[in-house]
């Protein structure tokens, strides 16, 4: 049947790129604090850089990830509401809760860490991973319950977002963690740096298990789109063969996860400081366009 | 006659009876004042067939008010309520304009006023019935296609028009809903078609 559509209004976008970038702000967040309390409670000397990188910078992140919301709104002034007025079905009205409990608790845990407080740094750092959980974790479900938008609509976003946050975390944290070594130990023992060293190393080895992790949920995700409903086929064609093509199967799934899943497979590039960092900053710049694919891009099929 | 119930409004649109001429379109925009470029109800306009076994098939779409709305759900300060008549309305001094209610809304209803920076959407000119009016673009249309009324009451037109009538509505599958019924609404009208903007359908 030969159907031709002769008028109808435009397909809008209401969520634009800031959204995205709040999202991966407050995954970076997730990434760190998780990093920061596991190199808290594991205790040893040698964790202990990862995990005042971790805690300062997720109380950093969280400071800088507010403002984004703010600017995005389309009554930036009449923000206040949303600590008033509460709908307590809505995710955004969780994420409010979220966002404003946990920055204390998550200086009082940096400060413990900072202080070399470890009982205090280990209670804390437990209190608040939950809520720090879900500080990134609610976006997934901002998302999963957009019930109209087909891409959005999967019981996999929050998970996957966790995943992804974890991924991008991760990678931040070695970045940092290189660059400190490089730069910033100039009186540290070359013990010390040994033992920094192993630790970077041992976070490499996270990072492959959760890309792994990531890339198997992207692809049950591909693989349900293609069955689930026609809005949920069209979605994948947009991903696969449509304009976004190019940035999914190029920028996110080969640039961001393929080359950097092969390049930390050799050891020797695996244990070299320009390979992790580059690994890394691939893996940042593809999981930043995920998020905008998934948010943008699932608004691209229309809805009349 | 209603029971002394409650009522609950909703509209019927009868589409063998349209002719696609978008008065309904220019009645909401001027009684509403809806500014350029958005929408709150409108008409689309489908061919299809191959000559001479042709047609054109319109559909005409506003808010559909639905029973379960998922807007009114979603809203993050309660701007989005549901009148107990079954409108759903937008509280124009609260809402903050996250604009999660129209990525929400299946049926695409919603829109960002350019002008107030605030949602708005079709609220069945609630001004008009409120003084006794029908909304605007059920008293314009030229084809009596539109109409309007209580559902609730068995005896009203618009229940005694989807009693008597095979209507649809659109995306039943969402759990919406939806209290606007079409009358011979054709499905490749309704079909979202993936926009047939990239990918020949």
């Amino acid at each position: 049947m030969v159907v031709d559509i002769i008028y109808n209004t435009p397909n809008f976008i209401p969520i634009g790129i800031l959204i995205p970038i709040y999202f991966y702000i407050t995954g970076l967040h997730a990434g760190f604090y998780t990093t920061s309390v596991m190199a808290t409670l594991i205790g040893i000397k040698e964790w202990k850089p990862i995990g005042k990188i971790g805690a300062a910078g997720a109380v950093i992140i969280l400071t800088i990830a507010p403002i984004f919301l703010l600017i995005d709104l389309g009554r930036p002034l009449r923000f206040w509401h949303l600590f008033v007025y509460l709908n307590p079905t809505s995710p955004i009205t969780w994420g409010t809760f979220f966002l404003t409990t946990y920055p204390i608790i998550g200086l009082v845990y940096a400060w413990n860490v900072f202080r070399g407080n470890q009982k205090a740094a280990k209670i804390w750092g437990l209190v608040g991973f939950p809520i720090a959980i879900s500080v990134h974790g609610y976006t997934g479900f901002i998302l999963a319950l957009g019930k109209a938008r087909v891409l959005w609509n999967t019981s996999l976003n929050p998970i996957l977002f966790l995943v992804s946050a974890m991924v991008s975390g991760l990678a931040l944290i070695i970045l940092v963690a290189n660059i400190r070594l490089r730069y910033f130990t100039s009186r540290s023992t070359s013990q010390e740096r040994e033992g920094d060293k192993r630790v970077i190393n041992t976070l490499i080895l996270y990072l492959i298990i959760f890309i792994i992790v990531d890339l198997f949920l992207i692809g049950s995700d591909l693989a349900v789109l293609a069955t689930h409903s026609r809005d949920a086929y069209y979605s994948l064609l947009l991903l696969i063969v449509g304009p976004w093509a190019l940035w999914f199967l190029g920028v996110e799934i080969f640039l961001g996860e393929i080359i950097p899943l092969a390049m930390l497979s050799f050891r020797k590039i695996r244990l070299a400081a320009w390979g992790q960092n580059i690994a890394s900053i691939l893996i940042l710049i593809g999981i930043f366009v995920m998020r905008i694919i998934i948010v943008v891009g699932g608004q691209n099929v229309p809805l009349h | 006659m209603n029971n002394g119930g409650k009522v609950r409004y909703g509209m019927v649109i009868d589409l063998r009876r349209c002719i696609g001429c978008h008065s309904c379109s220019i009645a909401c925009k001027s009684e509403n004042n809806v500014p350029l470029g958005v929408f709150r109800s409108w008409v689309k306009q489908i061919e299809k067939g191959r000559y001479p076994r042709v047609m054109r098939a319109f559909l005409p779409s506003l808010c559909n008010n639905c029973e379960k709305p998922i807007c009114v759900k979603n809203c993050p300060v309660n701007a989005s309520y549901q009148r107990d008549d079954g409108i759903v309305m937008i509280d124009i001094h609260r809402c903050i304009g996250c604009r999660y209610c129209i990525a929400s809304c299946p049926y695409d209803a919603r829109y960002l006023d350019p002008i107030k920076h605030i949602v708005q959407k079709c609220f069945w000119c609630y001004h008009r019935i409120d003084a006794g009016l029908e909304p605007a673009c059920v008293d314009t249309c030229i084809g009596r296609a539109r109409i309007f009324g209580d559902l609730n009451d068995i005896e009203s037109e618009v229940s005694r028009l989807i009693a008597s009538n095979a209507v649809q509505v659109l995306k039943p599958e969402m759990d919406t809903e939806p209290r606007v019924f079409y009358i011979q609404a054709d499905i490749d009208a309704m079909e979202t078609r993936g926009g047939s903007i990239w990918l020949s359908i």
